[in-house]
């Protein structure tokens, strides 16, 4: 671990000798602290009750020539568990239509909140967060183009890692037995393939895509010392969209994979769907903030045999902005697993307690928690986490 | 988008007037009010781009100051059914540098199309553009200020010629417009646009209670080949004694901007 961190060192120091050569550069620097409170003892033994985390993110870019520029952010987690993770690190090349790129990015192409099926080209941090929303920078080449008023990207990928899970002897972990190793269906060097086609016709942002590669909804399979993660190769199709109309928001996700593994062992093809709604109040009782009613449900054609959480899941909610200098925002949430008796309440703080310092306060309480589901792993594991940050 | 923020002349009342009045003497007015928003319209046009920076200065009550600033890039669209294109960028403070607000104008009452990036998520997200009265980023400056107007948005009523507010030199034809849009939150805004040049000197913003609310001044002015952009504006809120204060500079017409540039797919 301390190697790799000590590799993102080497590639800052790498960026800033670029910035100094007379180029221009752009450099920002955010650090902070993270804390977590357990309200229970830990389900399994050896795992430590409380965690506290210096966090780092570096990022900018560096201009080569005209047109061609590196992009960094790197990201750098110590504490018990230190790790670092590479979110981007990409040569670019912009010629007014399109861009070339080579090197390892993210796309976040999901739509939702919560499910985030579209998702598929990164692994996932799970170190970072619980339920891996954080995305892990993969290696890629690049082509995207205007085609008409839309964009056509055009993806190779290959050498990806696998998804980074937390250490034994931390909470909010899968699973207990899980071991850092992976399982790949086929070699990780096998290049894949991804084509996608996005654009925006007046309320409505469409992308639509199609890959070949491993699949970061990793099953967990049994190995001679524990589980681990194993990544199928498969094919898919997938559609999303948010439709914008007044104060009504729509998302859509639609994605068909190959070859998913199921929980009972076997493999099957299918459809998950994500569907989300969200209607903002503004200027709430003559204010200035706004409370916006969000709805996000998630389903997978695999039901109980999925290998993700979010099978036919529901979240409900709110959100208040207060619309002032000081960006407060309040959200609250009930997920409800409709296949299971799983229920958990979710709520969120944020603020800025001045320029360039926020604070982020979250908590997950979960009300009840089926032995059968995929996260009762994580039953003793409600958790007050508290996130301050400085950006420079 | 700086010109067009000045074409907010309004004037519910003057719509009143227009439609209740037999006195003949009004639709002269009606009229001659939107010859002078007209005629400052084709003035300004063909500016096709404009790149220039911005900071946005925030001042409360007690005189506490907190600012913003970014860079401004607008595209003119040559169909008048259009709205204009814009790309902002914010450089600071830190914790919001590097996000990008992508707006594609739409003529009202039509909602625009907005996009925003966040660098801290890497995520375009499209976002309801349906506030127009809401503050824009917690300033003064509502979205329907920032957004701008185009001369079909309002209809016009002349009240009278007097000195321009801050410039006692010149003399300035005071129009009222009305918003056709029943979203706006206005009830009518009344400008200040002198004879010579067709600058807007001061704006009033009556709020839908029809009471006075927001005084927006315009100071600074520079010609750029042909098209006049003022350094700073000031937008007092006569209610609460807040004030926001805006400032250009680098002012760079007929840039080159590429179509991926102000495409949302382009934001990341």
């Amino acid at each position: 671990m301390m190697r790799r961190i000590a590799r993102t060192g080497l590639l800052a120091a790498a960026m800033l000798a670029g910035a100094g050569g007379g180029q221009a550069a752009e450099l920002n620097t955010s650090v902070g602290m993270q804390a977590y409170a357990f309200s229970d003892d830990p389900a399994f033994a050896g795992q430590s009750a409380h965690e506290m985390r210096v966090l780092a993110d570096l990022w900018g870019n560096v201009d080569l020539a005209p047109g061609l520029q590196f992009r960094f952010d790197a990201n750098l987690t110590l504490g018990e568990h230190s790790f670092a993770r590479i979110d981007e690190a990409t040569l670019r090349y912009d010629y007014g239509t399109g861009s070339l790129r080579l090197g390892a990015d993210q796309h976040p192409w999901a739509r939702t909140e919560f499910a985030r099926l579209s998702n598929v080209l990164n692994p996932r941090d799970f170190r970072a967060d619980y339920e891996g929303d954080t995305l892990i920078g993969t290696p890629m080449l690049q082509w995207s183009t205007l085609a008409g008023t839309g964009t056509i990207d055009v993806i190779a990928t290959g050498w990806a890692s696998g998804n980074a899970y937390r250490q034994p002897e931390q909470r909010l972990r899968p699973s207990p037995d899980l071991i850092g190793g992976t399982v790949w269906e086929r070699p990780r060097a096998t290049p894949g393939l991804a084509l996608r086609y996005e654009n925006s016709f007046d309320a409505v942002d469409l992308g639509v895509y199609l890959r070949r590669g491993p699949s970061y909804e990793a099953a967990l399979v049994p190995v001679p010392s524990g589980v681990a993660p194993y990544y199928p190769w498969v094919a898919q199709a997938g559609l999303d969209m948010q439709v914008t109309t007044g104060a009504l928001i729509g998302k859509l996700e639609l994605r068909h994979t190959t070859n998913q593994p199921t929980r009972a062992g076997g493999r099957q093809d299918g459809w998950a769907a994500a569907l989300g709604a969200e209607y903002t109040f503004f200027g709430v009782a003559g204010s200035d903030g706004d409370m916006m009613l969000f709805a996000e449900y998630a389903w997978d054609q695999r039901g109980r045999d999925a290998w993700q959480i979010w099978q036919d899941d529901l979240v409900l909610g709110a959100r208040w902005s207060a619309n002032t200098i000081a960006n407060t925002r309040l959200s609250a949430g009930l997920q409800l697993d409709l296949d299971y008796d799983t229920r958990a309440l979710r709520l969120r703080l944020e603020h800025r307690l001045a320029d360039g310092l926020t604070a982020d306060l979250s908590v997950l309480h979960w009300l009840e928690s089926d032995p059968a589901d995929l996260v009762r792993d994580l039953r003793k594991d409600s958790h007050l986490q508290i996130t301050i940050m400085r950006d420079f | 988008m700086i010109l067009r923020m000045f074409r907010h002349l309004s004037g519910a009342l003057a719509l009143a007037v227009v439609t209740w009045s037999p006195l003949p003497g009004l639709a002269q007015n009606a009229e001659r009010g939107l010859e002078v928003m007209v005629e400052q319209d084709r003035r300004d046009a063909g500016w096709k781009t404009v790149k220039v920076a911005g900071t946005m200065i925030l001042i409360d009550k007690a005189g506490r100051q907190v600012s913003r600033s970014f860079d401004l890039v607008r595209v003119e669209r040559a169909n008048s059914g259009d709205g204009d294109l814009s790309r902002m960028s914010f450089a600071s403070p830190a914790d919001v540098k590097g996000t990008v607000l992508l707006t594609h104008g739409k003529i009202e009452p039509a909602d625009d199309n907005q996009w925003l990036f966040l660098p801290a998520d890497r995520r375009v997200r499209r976002i309801s553009s349906a506030n127009r009265s809401g503050k824009f980023l917690s300033s003064e400056f509502s979205f329907e200020d920032m957004g701008g107007s185009e001369v079909p948005d309002n209809t016009y009523e002349w009240l009278r010629q007097e000195a321009c507010p801050g410039n006692q030199g010149l003399t300035c034809n005071v129009v009222a417009s009305v918003p056709r849009n029943p979203k706006s939150g206005y009830s009518q805004r009344i400008v200040w646009i002198d004879t010579q040049e067709y600058r807007p000197f001061q704006t009033d913003f009556y709020n839908r209670r029809g009471k006075l609310e927001k005084r927006l001044t315009y100071s600074g002015y520079k010609n750029y080949g042909g098209h006049w952009r003022p350094a700073r504006l000031e937008m007092s809120n006569l209610q609460t004694g807040k004030r926001t204060m805006l400032e250009w500079s680098d002012f760079r017409f007929g840039v080159d901007v590429g179509a991926a540039v102000m495409s949302p797919q382009g934001l990341q």
